[in-house]
């Protein structure tokens, strides 16, 4: 939706349907499907998946028409609280994060069933079940129209990914699951919870609404206040200090660190805060405080302390983890911003940066699949012999990095001219710097890959044959490898026609 | 002084409920003997029964009884028969009560051979 | 007949108590059926009569015919409609889950249990469709006594915890006899709606002036705390409820407490008018402190305990806290919120109590027995799930909801330390119950229940599903009551509207 052409309107058109609920539930629907089919029938349970992922991509899709005229999809679905009914409303940034969510589900349900196959993990439709929940939870965060509501699918979230996240019922899995539900589910009891009610007190009406629905002459402190108890709160935006569950969860599975933590839940959480910034306190609002600074220096820190701790990191899934908290952090600066073109940079990142995050943790997932190695240090040569999974690597990683003709370009350009345009140029600084750090984390994992030697007792190093496997290393199998190639042609394809997006956030291309 | 004795004087009975309540409450609490803390909980309820008796006391008036002497044309003539009435009720409450209390009482001699609550705490401790 | 429904509703109850003590003589082996017909008849009445009053307006019953105030009269209006329903629902639930349980746990004496399970339902349906203070009275001690013989059974201890529990709660209602005398002294009359008339009248400007109404509502206020276990006074319910059998608890622990705070509600709504309850400062304060820290009492004592029962007994005592102290914060939103929260928590100790009385049966409830749990016993531990999850205060389960009103109640009146124990409450909750899945979720099962030794296995998948699990005739009103959760939640909004914005005062704020 066009804030400008919005501003100068002064309303926007609904149209009332009930896509949007159908959009949500359509993976719940799947699950006893899933859960009947069980381990007896896993084709059965597969097809299940597939169907409930590409079902609710073509609901979502359905209503883009009417999003891209200018209206919002709208459907109340209880009235439970004065002010704050259990309702969605589609508008332009919800349904740009729905589509990436539904989009790339699709292409995770391939992913998980060779993974999961490949590696025989078990209790795989207790996976497949939750897995369908937590999207379910994401769509709803993403399509909701209120606070209320978006809490609601936000707390579904949070529970429904923990499963997935304690998969191996380890003694790691154990920690990583309490370590992830302290910081998740304390930060949203302890800090949304209560902003979200001063709001309603305050005000009586929780949904979103341009510029905001505090009532004005409450001084900096109390909006400072409720502004980073929800910063915080959120605690899926990994905003420092509450980042720390991120690397823990990568104990889960690949295919749930790549959709959930490069995708659904992280990006829940910086749209939430999105949400939150423009919709709850109001941009105008909020600069009038100068409490975008403080936001803005908050977000700079994240993103450079944390593309520092990722040039430390030896486990890849913790590298990308970590290199997740920076990129995310570049969202809450273009939230921070409090421009237009700020928010549509922020947003457009939420959608380039899932398909660039998501190749990569593929790729890390193909390669444990075909080679057993999760350490960066162990990579030497393997790109020789696993060429697509490094190529796809490659385009992921200059994605990140910002590099035309990848993605990641688009929505980085984009908020750097809006820190530009507000005279910001620390942070344009900052954004460099970090760009720079980026590099440094990924190119050498990259020319290692292709260019260094293999470590002594590697599988497939040149010339000898010992090592865990009797086989050398080659690629993995086709439904670990088409998924990574799929998303990096979308990577490059974003680049050369983002005008859809571009329409979805608002930006002036 | 002479203040303080003609309020003490009047007010005698409600300074009379309260001193038998405290009783009551005292042996419930401080006694360790289970029947003793029965009869304590029988003193705390009578005493509230001889407050609601007291409050339809009216000077000089006799039994809410009919008397064909009397008549029924003066209410003054005749205490409040309410209270008493609601008393009667909560009298037989309170039998009821002392009625499950003992049973439980009865009980835990069987069981424990003691109605004393600390001999009974330390076999409960001691198993 | 419409007109009858009132007594309707209580009736059956004291006429099967009667039967089947009858019975037990003649015709042993139906007594369970005619109980379970009692139960029924009694719910059928309660809910065509709620469903008669949310429709047509309140109804008022007499007695014997005898009009006010002279007679007792039985006042229906839309809370004590709705709540007759919910607490013969309640007990029929309870009723229909625990028929093995009570034949095991009671051999030789289910006709005793039947008829006192029937006398203490007829008790608590009584005190809350009572329309005259002193039939209160009565009615609490049949509940009470009731009571008292149901929770002796059990284990070692149960005999001495509830004979303690006699003497205080003896205690407590004949304070509420001493103050009902003080207000007999001023008002002379016994019915509630004579009586809120003629204190209005009274002492218009508030209780202060008037030292003998105010002692009368100190002392009932005495009386009621100590009858719903309010800190400092609650030293009986932990053990009376941990140490007797698994279906007395599930009986009494939703509704005592419960029915108690409806009481208080009553209270202050219609004898003492809101205006006059709420206008001794000292009495507010004081309240909304020994609410704070009976929720913070109640939860944190609830982390030192190793077993479930006694667990789901400290929680009890911190809902307590959160109906008492909504009633005295003095606004709207506490009120409604303390309304509302007597209806959910009943459903959810329910729900709660029933899945503990399944889990005791299949391990005997001690957290070291439970490992394993969601595997053994999926459905029970699916509504252990749903139970726990409105304990913290996720939506849309209806602890979110009563939690959302009373903070909202808390912060409009700036009792922040009752708006903190609230959210710490719900952060020590969420601990409680996540510690529990944890163990459910990773454990090993203590005791082997199939041919395989369950110790030495790697991972409790080894386990097969549903091996501890309660036939479907014990789990059914378990689902009922699990289910009941989400529907309160999403009919919030008509709950508030059709009860709560009924019986308040229109201009209340």
């Amino acid at each position: 939706m066009d804030t400008a052409a919005v501003a100068a309107v002064g309303f926007v058109p609904s149209l009332a349907s009930i896509a949007p609920l159908l959009a949500v539930i359509a993976p719940l629907c799947a699950v006893p499907g899933i859960v009947l089919a069980g381990e007896r029938s896993q084709n059965r349970r597969e097809a299940w998946t597939f169907l409930a992922a590409v079902t609710s991509f073509l609901l979502v899709a359905t209503m883009l028409p009417a999003v891209l005229a200018g209206s919002r999809v709208t459907y109340v679905v209880a009235d439970v609280l004065p002010g704050a009914a259990l309702a969605f409303a589609v508008d332009g940034p919800g349904l740009l994060f729905a589509l990436t969510a539904s989009f790339l589900w699709i292409v995770t349900s391939i992913y998980s069933i060779g993974y999961m196959r490949g590696l025989t993990e078990h209790a795989q439709t207790r996976y497949f079940a939750f897995f369908a929940v937590s999207v379910s939870a994401a769509l709803g965060v993403a399509l909701a129209a209120n606070l209320f509501t978006l809490y609601l699918f936000y707390e579904l979230l949070s529970l429904a990914t923990y499963p997935l996240v304690a998969h191996h019922q380890d003694a790691a899995g154990q920690a990583a699951g309490r370590r992830y539900l302290a910081y998740i589910l304390g930060g949203s009891i302890a800090l949304a919870l209560p902003a979200m009610i001063s709001v309603g007190v305050l005000s009586g009406d929780l949904g979103f609404t341009p510029g905001g629905v505090l009532p004005p002459g409450l001084s900096a402190l109390a909006v400072g206040l409720i502004l980073f108890a929800f910063v915080f709160g959120f605690a899926k935006a990994a905003v420092m200090p509450m980042h720390a569950w991120l690397p823990a969860a990568m104990v889960a599975p690949t295919p749930v660190s790549a959709l959930l933590h490069a995708v659904a839940v992280v990006k829940v959480g910086v749209f939430s805060v999105y949400r939150v910034v423009t919709g709850i306190l109001g941009n105008e609002h909020l600069a009038a405080l100068h409490l975008g600074d403080a936001l803005v220096w908050v977000s700079v820190f994240t993103m450079i302390a944390a593309s520092l701790v990722a040039l430390t990191q030896d486990d890849l899934k913790r590298r990308l983890a970590y290199s997740t908290i920076g990129q995310l952090a570049y969202v809450v600066l273009g939230v921070a911003l409090l421009t237009p073109r700020g928010d549509a940079g922020a947003l457009l990142h939420i959608a380039m940066h899932a398909c660039g995050k998501i190749t990569l943790f593929y790729c890390a997932g193909a390669i444990f699949v075909a080679a057993g190695e999760k350490y960066v240090s162990r990579l030497g040569g393997l790109g020789r012999r696993m060429p697509l999974t490094f190529a796809a690597f490659t385009i992921g990683a200059l994605s990140i990095i910002g590099v035309p003709p990848t993605a990641g370009f688009v929505s980085k350009w984009q908020i750097l001219l809006g820190a530009a345009e507000t005279s910001r140029y620390g942070v344009v600084a900052a954004l460099c710097v970090s760009s720079l750090l980026s590099a440094a984390y990924f190119l050498p994992v990259i020319i290692r890959a292709f260019f260094g030697q293999a470590p002594d007792d590697a599988a497939w190093a040149d010339g000898k044959g010992k090592g865990k496997k009797a086989s050398p290393v080659r690629e993995a199998p086709l439904l670990c490898v088409a998924p990574p190639v799929i998303t990096a042609l979308c990577v490059l394809a974003l680049f050369w026609w983002p005008d859809i997006l571009f329409r979805l956030a608002g930006a002036a291309p | 002084m002479h203040g303080l004795l003609a309020e003490f004087g009047d007010k005698f009975h409600y300074y009379a409920y309260f001193a038998i309540m405290m009783i009551g409450l005292y042996a419930m609490i401080a006694k360790t003997n289970l029947l003793k803390k029965c009869i304590g909980l029988g003193i705390f309820q009578t005493a509230i029964m001889l407050f609601y008796v007291s409050i339809g006391a009216k000077q000089g008036a006799t039994i809410p009884i009919v008397d064909p002497a009397l008549g029924t044309a003066d209410p003054a003539l005749y205490a409040n028969p309410l209270p008493q009435v609601l008393m009667l009720t909560a009298i037989v409450v309170s039998v009821a009560t002392l009625g499950v209390a003992l049973a439980l009482v009865q009980n835990l001699h069987r069981d424990h051979g003691s109605i004393e609550e600390d001999e009974i705490l330390q076999r409960l401790r001691g198993q | 007949m419409t007109s009858q429904l009132p007594i309707l509703a209580v009736a059956p109850l004291l006429f099967g108590a009667f039967a089947v003590t009858a019975g037990r003589f003649f015709y042993r082996r139906a007594n369970y059926a005619v109980a379970a017909l009692a139960l029924a008849a009694s719910f059928s009445a309660s809910v065509l009569l709620a469903v008669s009053v949310l429709t047509q307006g309140a109804q008022v019953y007499f007695v014997g015919g005898w009009p006010p105030p002279i007679g007792i009269s039985y006042v229906a209006d839309p809370l004590s409609a709705l709540m007759l329903a919910f607490v013969s629902g309640a007990a029929l639930t309870t009723f229909l889950a625990s028929k093995t349980e009570i034949e095991t746990s009671y051999p030789l004496k289910n006709s005793a249990f039947y008829a006192l399970f029937l006398l203490a339902v007829a008790g608590h349906m009584g005190i809350v469709i009572t329309g005259d203070a002193f039939n209160l009275y009565v009615l609490v001690e049949v509940a009470a006594l009731s009571g008292y013989a149901i929770l002796a059974q059990g284990k070692d201890r149960a005999m001495l915890s509830s004979l303690n529990y006699l003497f205080v709660g003896s205690l407590g209602a004949s304070l509420y006899l001493l103050g009902m005398g003080y207000l007999y002294i001023m008002t002379g009359s016994l019915n509630m709606a004579d009586l809120s008339a003629i204190i209005a009248a009274q002492a218009p400007g508030g209780l202060v002036g008037v030292t003998a109404l105010g002692a009368a509502f100190a002392v009932i206020l005495a009386g009621l705390f100590i009858k719903m276990g309010l800190f400092p006074f609650h030293s009986w319910l932990p053990a009376a409820y941990s140490f007797c059998a698994a279906p007395a608890a599930a009986l009494v622990a939703p509704l005592t407490t419960k029915v108690m705070a409806y009481v208080l509600v009553r209270m202050c709504l219609s004898v003492f008018t809101l205006k006059a309850a709420w206008s001794v400062p000292a009495i507010n304060s004081l309240v909304v402190f020994l609410a704070t820290a009976a929720i913070l009492y109640g939860s944190f004592c609830a982390l030192a305990q190793k077993s479930l029962r006694r667990m789901l007994c400290f929680i009890l005592l911190a809902e307590v806290g959160y109906m008492a102290g909504g009633v005295f914060l003095g606004n709207r939103a506490g009120l409604t919120g303390t309304i509302y929260h007597i209806f959910a928590d009943l459903l959810m100790t329910l729900c709660l109590f029933l899945a503990a009385s399944n889990v005791e049966r299949a391990t005997g409830g001690r957290f070291a027995d439970l490992g394993g749990l969601f595997r053994r016993m999926p459905v029970t531990a699916a509504a252990l799930v749903m139970g726990g999850l409105s304990m913290i205060g996720v939506p849309p389960f209806c602890g979110f909801f009563s939690k959302w009103y009373l903070l909202s109640g808390a912060m409009a009146a700036g009792s922040y330390g009752f708006a903190g124990a609230l959210v710490i409450s719900s952060l020590v909750n969420a601990v409680l119950f996540f510690r529990l899945f944890e163990i459910g979720f990773f454990g090993r099962p203590g005791a082997a229940c199939g041919p395989d030794e369950a110790a030495g296995q790697a991972r409790p998948g080894a386990v097969p599903l549903f091996c501890d699990e309660m036939p479907a005739a014990r789990l059914a009103p378990l689902c009922v009551a699990a289910a009941s959760l989400v529907a309160m939640g999403l009919l919030t909004g008509d709950f508030v509207r059709l009860v709560a914005d009924a019986v308040l005062p229109p201009g209340l704020g």
